[in-house]
Parts: structure tokens; C-alpha cells; sequence
């Protein structure tokens, strides 16, 4: 017995010849991976850069299956073993580059395992195979899994899953897609309790409860954090301007620096350009090409509105190393690794350390390459931003991943999904939910109310008449209805699509997708820059926007939703540190160096904030009387400042205030001067009231009814995606707005309004951010300052042109104002 | 700011009501488009959760038109109900109820694309169906927007669910419900509790008057 194993490699040995036949050797981390999987344990593997945590984590359920079944000439791949492994990735467009990255150990070591994908994009004859019989390990996305959970005949296959794997789980944690990989895992282990989860994750502040989140309440064995490969070099640097304006330039996006830009790609082999948004991706990519028009074809652009197959092209073109230069979005944050690219390039504000050193790590997959970012500040002032942030990565302050607090919609989904998979007792699945960190605090009230929603239609007893979604029998929960079950399995998941048009040219090519509202306020004949080309509108029909090509400059960019995402808590505390730096006369840095001259014209004209002042600077100008406050808390909290001071000022006198925001301060502007100093001792900056005063000014309903769109595409009352459905469903379509409206009307106590104005009040408002900014300004010393001029802090919030306003005036008061001026206008 | 506007249209006297109706005082009679009725049952039938609430409201937004103007009849423009799975107990109480307080005033429907699958259900209500295109005194009612006949100065109808979106160079309040009369057709607001609008753009020669919190305005 001793004997024959003994002439029989080991695992350990024939996984050291595999690295041996491609020239690599197990990192240590690998092997504590591989050692804590065979132990039966759990865990999640990070590293800021990723190199070699694919292999980390698959190999232990390989090396556990070739423990098993030692003897090689009993392997038949004609006949795989059941399901043991499903790798869950939060792209579908990843699905193909991982299969083929998790295929090679098992071709390189002849293992008998089959491998296949399972999502969105398979082909329906394959997925009607599966299940029938799944694949030994599955790469497929949370919803995929959440759809496999309503097939009642693949709970058996399910229950022989031996360990769950999930990549990039730092890109899932704190969204509504994390929660629902929560539910379905609480689900799969319930099935086996001996699952093991293991998770793939960047480097973040909160990595106890990214692990926690992932292993649920009550894992299988014992749980551990492996740190990946670090000792990949990071080399930050900035691209100065020639001259550091007096003013920043904000809202000229710094184009001024594109011909450094192109010299510095000139530099190196293939560089990726990230820039905030999708608008300035456009720009981005037009001024490099008339900067450079020997690039054509050479430079290529990416963002999440593009068709799929040029998206596609152009990731081919920089896996092969064909382009120049790609000029991005957070498009290109995820997936594969492009060995080619040697440099990122940063245009603006990075708004979090974990965000900037995640971006670097995309450049220098070569073995001992170092990741090499540049930033290029789109203004002055987000060079300190820089410099923050280069604090922040060395002192390890990274940003943590905030996560969800029991989503009921989410809730909702899963209970009918799991209705619908073979039917439940509700007081066994309400053990499981409560199992995940998600819903860990779920109240039986709350629990109550989900199963009334199914059930139901809602806790009213009268208001739902003839509604069934899931119905009880037999104690059980159950969904008999073939059409609800079809609706349902065609409307899983959490993801929402802004009302988007397909952008095409007329002879038929697609070019992508723009927002609806950009393409409705363009008339026929205007030119707009799309997928890095000038297109002219030739008309709008079936929901198709067709287009030419066309020449001269255009009328307009796309505005497309998002990208106005906050400075992170974290790289605000950093920035305000560098900030009472500069006010003691201390520039550390080449960044701060380099803006001595526009610090010290602010020091001279106003003031630099010290660590425990808050800056105000009051100025009159045409407009009327400005005043600019710069609490450095990111863009929501200041936009949520801005209106409660205009809020609790305008309560005593009836008036309109204007409002701008950045990721530094805010400023008001009133048609009146305003006695700053006395309103901030009577109280306007004060923390008592500040969610009843908030939920007043903010236009919370509005708010909350944009909020509201998520929540009633993922409860089920939105049914999007119909393909192929017959034109009858449109008697089913209601917007989010009309279903928000109607239940506030005669359903109030519907606790999913409750959830949009949570969810408005904690990731729309950051209102307990608001809560410490306020006290932080409690503690600290006013200083207000009434400079001459407009100082180069203030300057980028003077030109920013996307106000807001609040006003204590009534809609009738501002309607018959607008009204008269109009007429006035006209006369 | 009012709560409703006297209108001259073709050479008509008209009063446009903030709850979504057009008064022809000539004949004593009141307008309303896009009723939409029972359609939160027909979500409720197909597993969609909407409470019942809506028909009853919209049901009193006419009923209290009715009071104030004293009309003497009723012309529902079209798409009085959702769908047939609209017609269910509440729904009918309701209407039940409202027929039963206005017996005196006489109901009439111009078939909507909505309600052209109801079959013989309409029968339980006294509802005199109208053609498309019948004219009174010169005005033609329709459903769909329709060209304006010869002879006739004016056509009233629904079906488009208008709102225009306000906005000023410092105020923007967002898309609201309107009266919009174009090319000679005035096409009315959909009075329906729980139904969509649809943006629409005025051109030079057009005119619209919206409603904002009860109040009803002359868009300029």
C-alpha cells in the first residue's frame, strides 16, 4: 500500500513541475494559500498588484481533488468529476480570459476536470446541458448563480460544491451585487456546510469585514487573511505645468497639458489614460490625436458606453501590445492583466489612495517591473491631492469599503428566487439570511414585512387586492405560476441601466450607448464627439439614435451619468493634513513645491487653514455676494453643507441661494450680504438636527425617487428586459417615479420608501460624514476673511457652472417669478 | 397662479381646470383624457405590487370638476381603462359610486387603443360610446391625435400624455403635466392617478398651459 503511493507523485510535486514547465516558483503566499485550503479553512487573498493570486487561490481545490485520486491512469477526462469549484467574477466580460487562465494548471497537469462558463453571454443550448450536468468548476457572475438557485433540480449538484472562489470581491463589497453573492452563499452553504469561500480583493482599510462579509456569520472551519505578492515597485510621479497658473484651471480640464502628455507616452511602449469621466475620455482622445495624428490607429479609446465589439478590439489590441496608448475610464479598472503597458496616466483627481494604487498596479506585469503612474492635475489644487494621497499609501491608510446595510429589495429578490428554487420554511431561511453580515441585524418586523411584500404585495391587508407573487402552502413558501417564475428569472440581479439609446450609423455599425436625456436635448445636424469620433445627429427612432460622420467642432460632449464620485473620507483627512502643512510654511514634496507660488499668493491674500480652523472667505462680485467655505470633505458632504447652511439661513429670511460644489469647499451665493460670522453663532453649523433639516432642504423626495429606481428594478415592480417578449408587456411599464408617487400616496408605510430614503440619506448625502464634519467644525476656530479679490482656492468654485439652489420661497412665489422675468424678457 | 384659466381657442370659450379637465361651457360639458382606470389591478394580477388607490382619486379629481362647473355632461377622451384585467371588485365600486352620485350628468367615452379589447364590459356603467371624430358645434373629439377636418375649428384629444419641462435660466422644475395645443388639436393631460407623461417640445406657433401643486399656469 505504502509502496505504490509512494511511486506516485505528489500534489505538491506535480503543482512544482507545473510552475517548473512555465518557468515560475510558487510565492510563499501561494503555498499558505494552498496549506490553509487543504486545511479546510477559508480566507481572502490581497494585494494591491496582482500577480499570481489566480493561481493562489484555484490550485487548492486541484491539489485537494489530486490528493484524492492519486493514481493518474484513473483520471478520464471522458469522465469529469461533478461540480466541486465555482469561481464567481463580477464581469461576464471576464468570464473567457479567466476560463482561459483557470484552463491552463488543469491542461498543464492533465487533470480530468471539465471547465466551463456559465452567464449572460452563453449560448442557450450550452446552459440547457449544464443543467442537466455542470461542469467540475463553473466561472460564472452573481446573477448567473442567483439564476441557478431557482432551478430546483440543480440543488443536489449545488450541494456538492466544495469551495466558492470569488475574484475581485472588493469590486462586489458594499454594492447591492455584494449582498446578493452574500445571500446565494449563506444559500450554497446551507446546501453543504463543509463549503469553504475564498476571495480575491485589492489591498482596502477594511479587510476583517471584506473577509467576514465573504464567510458569512457562522464559516465552515477557520478563516484567514493572506497577504499577496508586495514587493512590486510603485513609482508615483506628477506632470507638472510649465507654469503653475495663478488660478487653477478648473473646468478646462487641463487639456493645456496634452503635449506632455504625448511626450511622455512617447516614452515608453503602451500606456493607459484614466480619466474621471466618460465626457473627458472623448476630449482626452481628440486632443492626443491632433496632437499627435501619426497615432491614428495606434491610439484607441474605452469606456462603458462603447459597443461591446470595439471594447473588445481594443482590449485585444492591448493583451497583444498593438496600441500606443488607451485613453479610459474605470472601464479598464477590472480584468486581465495587459503585459505591455508599461504606464498609467492619472488626468485628475484619483478621489482615493486604494483607487490610485489600484490604477498603477494596471502598468508593469513584467517580472521585477515597477508600476509606474503619472498624474496630470487637471487643476492646481488637486496637486495636493497627490501628495495626500502619496501620505496616505505610505502610511497604509487606505480606503475602507463601506458596506451595505440590509437592502430589502435585495432581500425580496432572493426570497422569490428561492420560492421559486424549491420553496422554504420561513423560519429556516430566515436563520441562513441572518447568517450574512448583511443581515445579521434584520428585525422580525423587517423580515416579516419582505415576506408580506412576496406574498402579499405589502403589510396592508387590503391595499393589494388579487396579488400573488409567492404563495404559502403547507407552511411552505412556494411559486407555482409559470409566469411569475419566467418574469422573475428574466429580471434577476441588481444592476440598473440608465435609459440608454443605442448610438449607430446609419448603414448600421454600432458605436455604443448615450444616456437618453444627452440625446433627446440635441436637435438633428448637432455634432457630438462619440466613441472617439465627431458624429452629427441624422435622427431619432425605436429608441436608435443614427448618426454621420461629420466635421468642424463639436456642439456638444455626452454627459453621461455618474463620475461625480467624492474625495474618499480617508484621502480627505490626508489632503487637510497637507493643507495645515502648507499653513505652517512646511511644502514637503515636489507637488507642494511646485504650487509655493499660489500657496503663498493665498496665504497673502486670505489665509491657509490650519489643522483645527475652518476656512470661510466672503467676496462680492457682479453676481452678487459670494461665500466660500473650504471644510476639504469631498464633494457630497459639501454639497450637503452648502444646503443646509442656505436651509437654516433662509428659514429666517425669505430668499434664494446658489450653490457650487467641489471636493475642497462650497460656495453660496445670495442676492444679499449675509452676516456670516452671527449666523454661524446662531447656529447654522450646528450637528443638533441635522437629518430632519437635511431630509428639508435637500429636495429629499426627488432625491429619494431617483434612489427609488434601483430599489423597484430590483424588487420586481420594474420588469426591464423582456427579449424578444411581445409588445403586450407594455401595459406592464410604470416609471420608478410613477411607483414612488403611488405608494407614498396610499401605501406610506412601504418599507422600500424607507429604504430610498435610507440609502439617499447614507450614500446620497454621506450623511454620517456630514455628522463628523460638523463636529470637527464645532471644535475648530472660525476664520473669516474678506479678501480683495477671488483667491486661487475659491477660483475653480467662482467658474464651476452646475449650481444648485435652495430657496425658502414656494414653488407658486418661484414659479410666477420665473414667469415675470421671462416676460420681461420677451418684451 | 390659479386654479383654472379662461381660455379662447378657434373662437371658443373654454375653462382649463388645475385637476386635468377642459370646461365647454357652450354645452355645459367637461373633458377629461386618459383615464387609465384599474390599471394598478392589472399590475397587481400580473405579480407587480401596486396598492389600490388611484381609480378612486382620479374618480374624485372629476367629481370635484364636475361640482365646480356644474357640467351637465362628461366625455372621457379615450382610455378609460387600463385593460380588461382592469375591471375588477374595487374598481367597479368605485365607478359604481361615482355613477350613482352623478346621475344626472350624461357620460360619454371616445374609444381609446386602450379600450378596445373591453368587449361588453363597459355595459354595466350608462356610457355612450362616441365615434372617433364626432363633431359638436365644430369641435371634433378624438383619441389620437388626429388632423383637424375641414370645417371644423378645432380638435380636442388624449392619448399623449403631455408635460413640457420648465425651466428658466435660474429656476428648473422638472417635466410637468400639460394642455398642449398644436396644429389646431388640443390635446389634454392625462387625469389618470397613476400614469406617465411624456415630454413634449413646443415650437413657435404652439401653446401650452401646465399644471404645478394644484395650480394651473400659461407656459410662456
Amino acid at each position: 500500500m505504502l509502496q505504490t503511493t509512494n511511486k506516485l507523485p505528489t500534489p505538491t510535486q506535480r503543482v512544482d513541475r507545473y510552475f517548473e514547465s512555465i518557468g515560475w516558483k510558487p510565492f510563499r503566499f501561494q503555498r499558505d494559500v494552498w496549506r490553509a485550503y487543504s486545511a479546510g479553512c477559508s480566507g481572502l487573498v490581497h494585494s494591491a498588484t496582482g500577480t499570481g493570486k489566480t493561481l493562489a487561490v484555484w490550485m487548492g481545490p486541484l491539489m485537494k481533488w489530486m490528493h484524492e485520486n492519486p493514481d493518474q491512469s484513473q483520471w478520464n477526462p471522458k469522465r469529469p468529476p461533478p461540480l466541486k469549484v465555482l469561481w464567481i467574477t463580477p464581469l461576464r466580460a471576464l468570464a473567457g480570459d479567466t476560463e482561459k487562465s483557470l484552463l491552463q494548471p488543469i491542461e498543464g497537469m492533465q487533470i480530468p476536470w471539465r471547465l466551463e462558463s456559465r452567464t449572460g453571454d452563453s449560448k442557450a443550448s450550452t446552459k440547457a446541458r449544464q443543467l442537466k450536468r455542470l461542469p467540475t468548476a463553473m466561472v460564472t457572475t452573481p446573477e448567473s448563480l442567483s439564476l441557478m438557485l431557482t432551478h430546483q433540480t440543480l440543488l443536489e449538484q449545488l450541494a456538492g460544491i466544495e469551495a466558492v472562489i470569488v475574484d475581485e470581491w472588493h469590486e462586489l463589497l458594499g454594492t447591492k451585487r455584494g449582498v446578493q453573492t452574500e445571500l446565494a452563499l449563506a444559500r450554497l452553504r446551507k446546501l453543504n456546510p463543509q463549503l469553504r469561500v475564498w476571495g480575491v480583493s485589492a489591498t482596502l482599510g477594511n479587510l476583517p469585514q471584506a473577509l467576514q462579509s465573504l464567510v458569512g456569520l457562522a464559516p465552515s472551519g477557520d478563516c484567514e487573511i493572506v497577504q499577496g505578492y508586495t514587493k512590486k515597485r510603485l513609482k508615483l510621479e506628477s506632470i507638472l505645468p510649465n507654469h503653475i497658473d495663478r488660478f487653477p484651471w478648473s473646468g478646462h480640464i487641463g487639456t493645456k497639458m496634452v503635449p506632455q502628455v504625448a511626450e511622455l507616452i512617447d516614452s515608453v511602449k503602451s500606456a493607459l489614460i484614466f480619466t474621471n469621466t466618460r465626457s473627458q475620455t472623448e476630449l482626452w482622445y481628440q486632443h492626443l490625436l491632433a496632437e499627435r495624428p501619426s497615432w491614428a490607429g495606434l491610439l484607441a479609446i474605452h469606456h462603458g458606453s462603447l459597443d461591446m465589439s470595439v471594447r473588445k478590439w481594443v482590449e485585444d489590441g492591448l493583451r497583444a501590445g498593438k496600441l500606443r496608448a488607451v485613453v479610459c475610464t474605470s472601464s479598464l479598472d477590472l480584468g486581465v492583466d495587459f503585459t505591455a503597458v508599461d504606464l498609467v496616466i492619472q488626468i485628475g483627481s484619483p478621489k482615493g489612495a486604494a483607487r490610485l494604487l489600484q490604477r498603477a498596479g494596471r502598468s508593469g506585469h513584467q517580472p521585477d517591473a515597477v508600476s509606474r503612474l503619472a498624474f496630470v492635475p487637471t487643476n492646481a489644487i488637486e496637486l495636493i491631492e497627490l501628495a495626500a494621497a502619496q501620505d496616505a499609501i505610505k502610511l497604509g491608510e487606505l480606503e475602507a469599503r463601506p458596506l451595505l446595510n440590509k437592502p430589502l429589495d435585495v432581500l425580496a429578490q432572493h426570497l422569490v428566487t428561492v420560492a421559486i428554487g424549491g420553496g422554504f420554511r420561513h423560519e429556516d431561511l430566515l436563520a441562513e439570511v441572518r447568517s450574512t453580515v448583511a443581515y445579521q441585524s434584520l428585525t422580525d418586523q423587517e423580515w416579516q414585512w419582505a415576506l408580506d411584500f412576496v406574498v402579499r404585495g405589502g403589510s396592508s391587508l387590503t391595499a393589494y387586492p388579487d396579488f400573488h407573487r409567492v404563495k404559502i402552502i403547507d407552511d411552505r413558501y412556494e411559486v407555482t405560476e409559470r409566469r411569475t417564475i419566467t418574469n422573475h428569472r428574466m429580471n434577476i440581479g441588481t444592476i440598473v441601466a440608465d435609459a440608454a439609446m443605442q448610438v449607430k450609423f446609419q448603414k448600421g455599425k454600432t458605436l455604443g450607448t448615450a444616456e437618453e436625456s444627452f440625446l433627446a436635448k440635441l436637435h438633428v445636424g448637432d455634432r457630438f464627439l462619440f466613441a472617439g469620433r465627431l458624429v452629427a445627429l441624422l435622427r431619432i427612432r425605436d429608441n436608435v439614435a443614427y448618426v454621420k460622420l461629420a466635421k468642424g467642432k463639436p456642439d456638444a460632449v455626452p454627459r453621461w451619468m455618474g463620475g461625480r464620485m467624492p474625495l474618499s473620507t480617508e484621502l480627505s483627512a490626508a489632503l487637510r493634513r497637507k493643507i495645515a502643512e502648507a499653513s505652517q510654511g512646511q511644502l514637503i514634496g515636489r507637488e507642494m513645491k511646485a504650487l509655493k507660488e499660489l500657496l503663498e499668493l493665498q496665504q497673502r491674500w486670505s489665509s491657509i487653514p490650519r489643522a483645527d480652523e475652518l476656512l470661510i472667505e466672503k467676496i462680492k462680485t457682479r453676481e452678487g455676494y459670494q461665500i466660500f467655505v473650504f471644510p476639504f470633505e469631498g464633494r457630497l458632504v459639501h454639497e450637503g453643507l452648502a444646503a443646509l447652511m442656505a436651509y437654516r439661513i433662509s428659514k429666517s429670511k425669505k430668499t434664494t441661494f446658489t450653490m457650487a460644489c467641489n471636493d475642497h469647499g462650497f460656495v453660496l451665493q445670495s442676492p444679499y450680504d449675509v452676516n456670516i460670522d452671527a449666523e454661524i453663532r446662531h447656529g447654522v453649523l450646528r450637528t443638533e438636527e441635522l437629518v430632519s433639516d437635511i431630509l428639508q432642504c435637500m429636495n429629499a423626495t426627488e432625491m429619494a425617487k431617483r434612489q427609488f429606481r434601483q430599489i423597484a428594478r430590483v424588487a420586481g415592480l420594474i420588469q426591464s428586459g423582456f427579449p424578444g417578449q411581445r409588445k403586450s408587456a407594455s401595459h406592464l411599464q410604470a416609471s420608478s417615479n410613477l411607483f414612488f408617487d403611488v405608494f407614498a400616496q396610499y401605501d406610506p408605510e412601504n418599507l422600500l420608501l424607507e429604504q430610498s430614503r435610507r440609502e439617499v440619506l447614507e450614500f446620497q448625502l454621506e450623511a454620517k460624514r456630514m455628522q463628523a464634519a460638523l463636529e470637527r467644525i464645532a471644535a475648530s476656530r472660525i476664520v473669516i476673511e474678506t479678501p480683495d479679490r477671488v483667491t486661487p482656492l475659491a477660483f475653480p468654485l467662482l467658474v464651476d457652472k452646475l449650481r444648485e439652489r435652495v430657496s425658502s420661497e414656494t414653488l407658486a412665489d418661484r414659479i410666477a417669478r420665473m414667469q415675470a422675468e421671462l416676460e420681461k424678457a420677451a418684451s | 397662479m390659479a386654479e383654472l384659466i379662461d381660455i379662447q381657442l378657434a373662437g371658443h370659450s373654454f375653462q382649463l381646470l388645475a385637476n386635468c379637465g377642459l370646461f365647454w361651457p357652450a354645452q355645459s360639458m367637461l373633458f377629461v383624457a386618459d383615464t387609465h382606470f384599474g390599471k394598478e389591478a392589472t399590475f397587481r394580477s400580473h405579480g407587480i405590487p401596486v396598492p389600490i388607490g388611484a381609480t378612486a382619486a382620479t374618480l374624485a379629481k372629476i367629481a370635484e370638476m364636475l361640482r365646480r362647473t356644474g357640467a351637465e355632461q362628461l366625455c372621457i377622451l379615450g382610455d378609460m381603462f387600463h385593460a380588461r384585467s382592469s375591471i375588477v371588485k374595487d374598481v367597479r365600486e368605485s365607478l359604481d359610486r361615482f355613477f350613482d352620485e352623478f346621475k344626472m350628468v350624461e357620460v360619454s367615452l371616445i374609444l381609446g387603443n386602450h379600450d378596445t379589447h373591453l368587449g361588453t364590459q363597459l355595459s354595466s356603467w350608462p356610457i355612450k360610446i362616441l365615434e372617433a371624430g364626432t363633431t359638436i358645434c365644430s369641435i371634433t373629439l378624438a383619441h389620437l391625435p388626429t388632423a383637424k377636418p375641414e370645417g371644423a375649428d378645432l380638435v380636442l384629444c388624449g392619448h399623449i400624455h403631455p408635460a413640457i419641462r420648465i425651466s428658466s435660466n435660474t429656476e428648473r422644475f422638472g417635466k410637468l403635466p400639460c394642455f398642449w395645443y398644436s396644429r389646431g388639436q388640443l390635446v389634454l393631460p392625462a387625469i389618470g392617478d397613476f400614469t406617465g407623461t411624456q415630454v413634449v417640445r413646443l415650437a413657435k406657433e404652439e401653446q401650452a398651459w401646465f399644471i404645478a401643486d394644484q395650480n394651473i399656469y400659461r407656459a410662456v
